[in-house]
């Protein structure tokens, strides 16, 4: 591996991870503007998720060129997975808020204990499986087998699997033009990562054109979670007759 | 004048709070905190021994668990509650007649007591019933709530309904004011702005307002 080709590749993955933090920071501002909690942490999961996506990518490189430790990409993973989980939460939850028949979809208020309870006890096992391998000197590999396989692939499969599941229905079946919007674009970020990272990628066997086309998928996949980012909530433009004119009250406290 | 519970919003208001016998809509997008003016309006009314009804969606639980978060106590004295579940009358959605009769029939109960009412149910009603019906409603409860001297604060959720549904209703109340969400370079501020207010004249500019654990800080905007 040369080294010119571990510094393009770091430098489209820093690029594709800034595209995902514009996305990310308009969620914060929008975050930070709300008031009510729900809302709030529905903003915070899709900024978180959209850090996580580009920290993960940034650490696949890592690994690929310069040997990062295998140990710490099941951790940026596993952020990756907890924001998608955390996120697809709340975003159900503004779904039932929405709802004039406040229905909870999918049983979810207690789908989610279940979904909850198998992501901490796989997290722990796994978490305890690496430390143990750290510890006796053992090479933790990528390609894990028969049960530990399966406890690897449960925190995200989790979440992965209930995002794919409820969030298409609940769209569907909302009639809140704006979590709609949300989702939709939700959706078409989902499927840039699935396209360039699961399909397209593979047919590459150099890394450098591999991390290229994934890092070509997240940027096009950043400027859809950017345009979902936005969409959590209707944003005006400010009249400029109205700003123009001060009104007199005092700054009051009450 | 029926004061809005917040001192800071009654200056910007009228002076006082909301005029008497008035219907004010209160728009934003869901999680602005529209809901928080209703829970101080109710606390502040109670306060003063007036008479309140809430109609809510929600459960009263759920209501009681938000007004906490705002440092609002209802618990003491409490509002008539019109709710899905705990409330002391059953609200069902899909009975638009009953809701208009039992509202009705509160006020005439109360009759000669201040009276002030809050609702979150618009939005959910405009999602279930064509507008033309909703208008109907609403124009029966405002001529309810004017010939028993009430005052009337109604929630609407910005971005759920037709720009020109959200006109019409902006139209049919005594008093609109807005909360929302504006972009300002690669800032996004929640700001506020009353588009009309009866027998007031018109105030234009925005107010910063935010929350805290005690009430509301509103100032007037400056760019």
């Amino acid at each position: 591996m040369t080294s010119s080709s571990g510094i393009i590749a770091v430098i489209a993955a820093v690029a594709a991870l800034l595209a995902l933090s514009y996305g990310a920071y308009w969620a914060f501002e929008i975050r930070r503007a709300l008031a009510i909690r729900l809302y709030r942490s529905q903003a915070l999961g899709i900024g978180l998720l959209a850090v996580s996506v580009g920290l993960a990518q940034l650490y696949y490189t890592g690994s690929t060129f310069y040997g990062w430790p295998p140990e710490l990409s099941f951790v940026s993973i596993l952020f990756f997975a907890l924001a998608l989980f955390y996120w697809t939460n709340t975003s159900i939850r503004a779904a039932r808020q929405s709802d004039p028949l406040l229905r909870d979809m999918f049983r979810w208020t207690q789908l989610r204990q279940l979904c909850v309870a198998l992501i901490i006890t796989a997290v722990i096992y796994d978490s305890a499986n690496i430390l143990y391998n750290v510890l006796n000197g053992y090479v933790v590999t990528a390609t894990a087998t028969g049960f530990l396989a399966i406890a690897f692939e449960i925190p995200v499969l989790v979440p992965v699997v209930a995002a794919a599941i409820v969030l298409p229905v609940v769209g569907l079946r909302s009639k809140d033009p704006v979590l709609r919007k949300h989702l939709v674009w939700f959706g078409l970020f989902a499927v840039f990562l699935l396209a360039f990272i699961e399909v397209l990628s593979s047919a590459f066997t150099d890394p450098l054109q591999t991390i290229l086309v994934q890092d070509v998928g997240l940027l096009l996949g950043g400027y859809c979670l950017y345009r979902s980012a936005r969409s959590l909530a209707p944003i005006n433009r400010l009249d400029p007759i109205e700003t123009e004119t001060p009104p007199s009250a005092d700054v009051v406290k009450s | 004048m029926a004061s809005s519970g917040i001192p800071a919003l009654d200056k910007v208001l009228a002076g006082d709070g909301y005029p008497d016998r008035s219907t004010v809509l209160l728009v934003g997008p869901p999680g602005i905190g529209k809901e928080a003016l209703g829970y101080w309006f109710a606390q502040s009314a109670l306060q003063q021994g007036d008479f309140c009804l809430y109609v809510t969606r929600l459960s009263v639980k759920e209501v009681l668990q938000d007004e906490k978060g705002f440092g609002v106590d209802t618990q003491q004295k409490v509002p008539l509650w019109f709710a899905s579940e705990g409330g002391q009358i059953k609200y069902d959605i899909n009975d638009l007649a009953g809701l208009s009769y039992n509202i009705k029939e509160v006020l005439k109960q109360n009759a000669g007591r201040r009276i002030r009412v809050v609702i979150d149910v618009l939005s959910s009603l405009l999602m279930l019933n064509p507008p033309e019906t909703i208008y109907r409603f609403l124009t029966q409860l405002f001529a309810d709530v004017k010939q028993y001297d009430a005052v009337l604060l109604a929630t609407l959720e910005e971005g759920m309904h037709q720009p020109q549904v959200l006109a019409a209703m902006q139209q049919l109340f005594d008093g609109v004011v807005e909360m929302r969400l504006y972009e300002e370079g690669l800032r996004v501020l929640p700001l506020l702005r009353v588009r009309k207010m009866r027998g007031v004249p018109p105030k234009p500019g925005y107010y910063n307002f935010s929350f805290t654990k005690t009430g509301m800080e509103v100032s007037a905007y400056d760019k």
